[in-house]
């Protein structure tokens, strides 16, 4: 072995051993910075997506709430029209069990 | 340095694919820019090295004793940049061989290349390192 092969050697083994020793983390925290910076930019642009979403809703609800309250007056209004029939067919079906009676 | 460019260019981040997939893209962007990098300059010279790895230098030429725990990190910083040198089979040779400490079996299993491939290259490998070496002791006469 000639003192090059000797120099090479002594190198190697010396940094094979720091190798073990040294960090895999990134320096500085930088994955923590980015992950945060990548979540706030995520959040600052879902805000606009967020409140499209609420306003949609929010409309939902009125038009759920207005058709509701037009389908309970119109079943009111049926159930009115439709007393004054049921009471012709009371009227004639007591006549008709008064004529069976006689 | 791949952390880095993905923190400077999180603005550019549409958020269509992936962060995984963004980031993997970024770091083999990275990986073939220093690559060509190294291409473009492939000698390394002794003011190239930092202070600690000139004493390195200086300590394997005069002293035939193991290098000292505190110069491990100097040692490991310039074989990256002997490494440097290297084509990237004959580096990752070097690294599977030398730096982790595996066997020439494990290596044939994890490259698929041949025992007498992995010997050769490491060879070749081994041989360019000394002669950098010997070039930068010889330039500061060391």
């Amino acid at each position: 072995m000639t003192d090059v092969d000797g120099k090479i050697d002594r190198l190697l083994r010396a940094a094979a051993l720091a190798k073990e020793e040294a960090s895999l983390d990134a320096p500085f925290g930088f994955d923590t910075r980015v992950v945060a910076l990548w979540r706030a930019k995520e959040k600052a642009a879902s805000l606009g997506l967020v409140r499209l979403v609420r306003g949609v809703a929010l409309i939902a609800v009125a038009v759920a709430i207005v058709a509701g309250a037009g389908a309970y007056r119109e079943a009111g209004q049926s159930r009115e029209s439709s007393e004054p029939v049921a009471n012709e067919f009371a009227i004639a079906d007591s006549a008709i069990q008064d004529e069976f009676l006689r | 340095m791949i952390f880095i460019k993905v923190f400077q260019k999180l603005s550019q981040f549409s958020g269509k694919v992936p962060l995984e997939h963004w980031v993997s893209r970024i770091a083999v962007n990275t990986c073939l820019n220093q690559i060509e990098a190294e291409k473009a300059r492939p000698e390394l010279r002794y003011a190239d090295l930092s202070e600690e790895e000139q004493a390195v230098v200086e300590n394997l030429a005069t002293s035939a004793r193991e290098l000292a725990p505190d110069e491990r990190l100097a040692s490991r910083q310039l074989v990256e940049h002997l490494l440097g040198l290297l084509k990237p089979a004959e580096r990752l040779a070097i690294d599977l061989l030398y730096l982790q400490g595996r066997s020439v079996e494990e290596i044939r299993k994890i490259t698929g290349w041949s025992v007498a491939l992995i010997k050769v290259r490491a060879f070749r490998a081994r041989q360019k390192m000394k002669d950098q070496l010997a070039k930068i002791s010889v330039r500061e006469n060391l």
